[in-house]
């Protein structure tokens, strides 16, 4: 990363008054999350936090944003950029509100909905609030809205174009009643909207209580300059990555309809202070949902160089603009509609992140990590609640291990790059659903081997706790290693297992139900007392694992993080465990000390 | 560049998805035109125009792939990619 010490040229606001505007614009993006969180009804929000929060300028311009999920603040650029430009900047009025939950109008898939509040004063519009969020019923075929065996983008959910959900301060109720009445779960989904709708009155507020203290003419003038010093500084960071093309591929394993894999190809081209990234000679639009549009494929792209670069930097529209996409139509990372794409969001998102990465992995070889796993685990439930009869469903994910890195292990049980969400704690889980969480621990030897071993992965066990469950689930890494690095070893694969009640053997749903892929599938029915088992993969190790020191192949023995046979055949240590526990170890004959 | 804005009806009874000829993103409402040998290419933006005029006057510089770039992790994907391709074909010739 590159020191900055250097002013942007023309700045008109002085560098305090302009720090202090920009923190209070993040801050206020993560007020508005806070609203969300407290005020939603779903776990999906106040547990998983998946959601994200966004503010523009007059010109439907990013002016700032905070820590949420990165697939959804890159894709909300091209979502308010279509809201705008769709219905014409001169149509808003002071309490509008405008929902759009289109993925072939920006949106990252059918659950996630964006809200848009024009924000007045002195009777002009002077910003644009945003905010975007996975509600957990879309009104799909399958309960939660991530069906692995979609077909088209009419299975995914009610497709909603940009609509009033508020005019003027007033409640739209033919648009709230179409809405309810596609959804299994309607209270969830108006009490979700609702906090989404109180989030941009904080925003609004805020906006305008910065106006009245600083003044309209250095508000615009901040805005203006955080967009030049974000360009700026992100121009720098990448003139410091050595010119030249750089490529990589990795596979969408299948598509939960067909037996074809998909490639996903990129060639990042960096060319001074600017960087394209080009998917020419991807694979063709998958059958399955597992596609991209442009706005998933453009959002993974930035995710992968926020990843990379310096974190310090405003995250505002200056720094997409040096960025470039190229994601021809037709093909898996830009389908062209109607085709299926719930699971591109969640699945081909990380494996884009993953190809740049990859892509860049000689380039600058000190900043990249091996492969994380890779996969939300999706895994959907829905049905009728025993306790009070009424329908229910839930999108959960799983942390992953992810990749190795230069200088550290990989992290362990995290949610996928393309989340930064949480998954739902167990004593909400059980209290909020039928389902009993059986076990749940990290998973030993699942992480890459390598000099800096990749993340754990984990596995769960479920048990069903009413007569009839309505199961989903969209996973990837089920048959495609996460890779290493730099000689580390690959990750641990996924998966996704059933135990019918009274029974021993675990089965993948494929052997259990004769579904075509099995880690994409949909409304399967589950009994009381039947089981089932996750298994979320690790990440890939960097480095070769034989450099790997001692102390720390004795601390992963001792954690239970690797297993004595690993050590040996992966890290060439003898282990023999002492009396209290803890392992002594000993290099074999050859290996590094 | 020397091209201009056109605007495009919104869609109502159809959903057409206009791409820009460059980049593919889908284009809502506002398409740059630019002429470019006699043809009206259609792009996102004027920005994304003149990438493509730069890139298209040295087509050495993208799409290409350089022999060196490969790496061992990139030579491993790439067979794991062969043999998910291999077995599909398997499957398909039974």
């Amino acid at each position: 990363m590159t020191a900055t010490t250097v002013r942007s040229a023309g700045l008109r606001v002085d560098p305090v008054t302009l720090t202090v505007i920009d923190n209070y614009l993040a801050t206020t993006c993560r007020e508005m999350g806070i609203a969300m969180m407290r005020t939603a009804y779903s776990p999906m929000f106040n547990e998983s936090l998946d959601f994200s929060c966004v503010m523009f300028d007059r010109f439907g311009r990013m002016i700032s944003q905070a820590e949420f999920c990165p697939s959804q603040i890159g894709t909300i650029k091209f979502t308010v950029e279509w809201m705008i430009d769709e219905l014409g900047a001169d149509v808003y009025k002071p309490g509008d509100v405008i929902i759009m939950n289109d993925p072939y109008r920006g949106s990252g898939h059918i659950p996630e909905h964006t809200l848009l509040k024009a924000i007045f004063y002195d009777g002009e519009i002077v910003a644009f609030v945003a905010n975007c969020a996975h509600l957990a019923e879309p009104g799909a075929k399958a309960p939660g809205g991530l069906a692995g065996d979609a077909t088209d983008i009419f299975q995914e959910g009610l497709r909603l174009p940009p609509l009033w959900l508020q005019r003027e301060g007033i409640s739209q109720e033919d648009i709230w009643k179409i809405i309810f009445a596609n959804h299994r779960t309607p209270k969830t989904t108006h009490g979700d909207l609702m906090a989404m709708m109180g989030s941009l009155n904080v925003a609004e507020r805020r906006i305008i209580s910065l106006i009245d203290r600083y003044g309209m003419e250095t508000y615009r003038d901040a805005s203006e300059d955080l967009m030049t010093v974000a360009e700026r500084r992100m121009r720098e960071e990448i003139r410091a990555i050595p010119n030249g093309e750089y490529t990589f591929e990795d596979v969408i394993e299948d598509d939960g309809v067909s037996d074809h894999s998909y490639s996903v190809r990129v060639c990042v081209v960096v060319d001074d202070d600017q960087i394209t990234c080009d998917f020419t000679g991807s694979s063709e639009q998958a059958k399955g949902p597992m596609n991209g549009t442009f706005a998933v494929t453009a959002s993974a792209v930035y995710n992968a160089l926020m990843h990379l670069t310096d974190p310090t930097i405003p995250r505002n529209e200056g720094v997409y603009r040096p960025i470039h996409t190229v994601a021809p139509p037709g093909t898996i990372v830009n389908c062209e509609f109607p085709a299926p794409l719930v699971g591109g969001n969640t699945e081909l998102s990380p494996r884009i992140t993953d190809v740049i990465f990859g892509a860049l992995a000689s380039a600058i070889p000190d900043r990249i990590p091996a492969s994380l796993g890779g996969t939300s685990c999706c895994f959907l439930f829905g049905g009728e609640h025993p306790d009070d009869g009424e329908l229910y469903s839930h999108f959960h994910f799983e942390g992953i291990g992810w990749g190795g890195r230069p200088h550290k292990d990989g992290n362990s049980q995290v949610i996928v790059i393309n989340g930064n969400c949480r998954n739902t704690p167990v004593e909400v889980f059980e209290s909020r659903y039928p389902i009993r969480v059986e076990s749940y621990r990290l998973l030993e030897d699942s992480g890459g081997p390598g000099l800096n071993r990749g993340g754990l992965g984990i596995e769960r066990i479920l048990t069903m706790e009413t007569e009839a469950i309505t199961v989903s689930a969209i996973f990837n890494r089920m048959t495609v290693d996460p890779f290493g690095l730099h000689g580390g070893k690959p990750g641990m694969n996924s998966g996704i297992y059933v135990r019918f009640a009274g029974t021993a053997e675990w089965k993948t749903f494929t052997e259990a139900f004769g579904t075509h892929s099995p880690s994409k599938f949909s409304n399967l029915t589950l009994h009381r007392g039947d089981q089932v088992k996750i298994v979320a993969p690790g990440g890939g190790g960097w480095g070769d694992a034989l450099r790997r020191p001692l102390a720390r192949v004795k601390a992963d023995l001792d954690e239970g993080f690797i297993t004595p046979a690993a050590a040996a055949s992966h890290y060439g240590v003898t282990a023999v465990q002492a009396a209290d526990g803890t392992w002594n170890v000993a290099p074999v004959v050859g290996r590094n000390k | 560049m020397t091209g201009r804005w056109i605007e495009r009806s919104p869609m109502y009874l159809s959903f057409d998805i206009y791409n820009c000829n460059y980049c593919g993103k889908n284009v809502p409402r506002n398409v740059w035109l630019e002429e470019m040998g006699g043809d009206l290419v259609s792009f996102c933006s004027p920005e994304v125009a003149q990438i493509y005029v730069r890139t298209r006057r040295h087509p050495e510089n993208i799409r290409s792939e350089k022999a060196g770039g490969l790496t061992d992790e990139l030579r491993e994907v790439r067979r794991s990619c062969a043999a998910l391709r291999d077995r599909r074909e398997a499957a398909e010739s039974k």
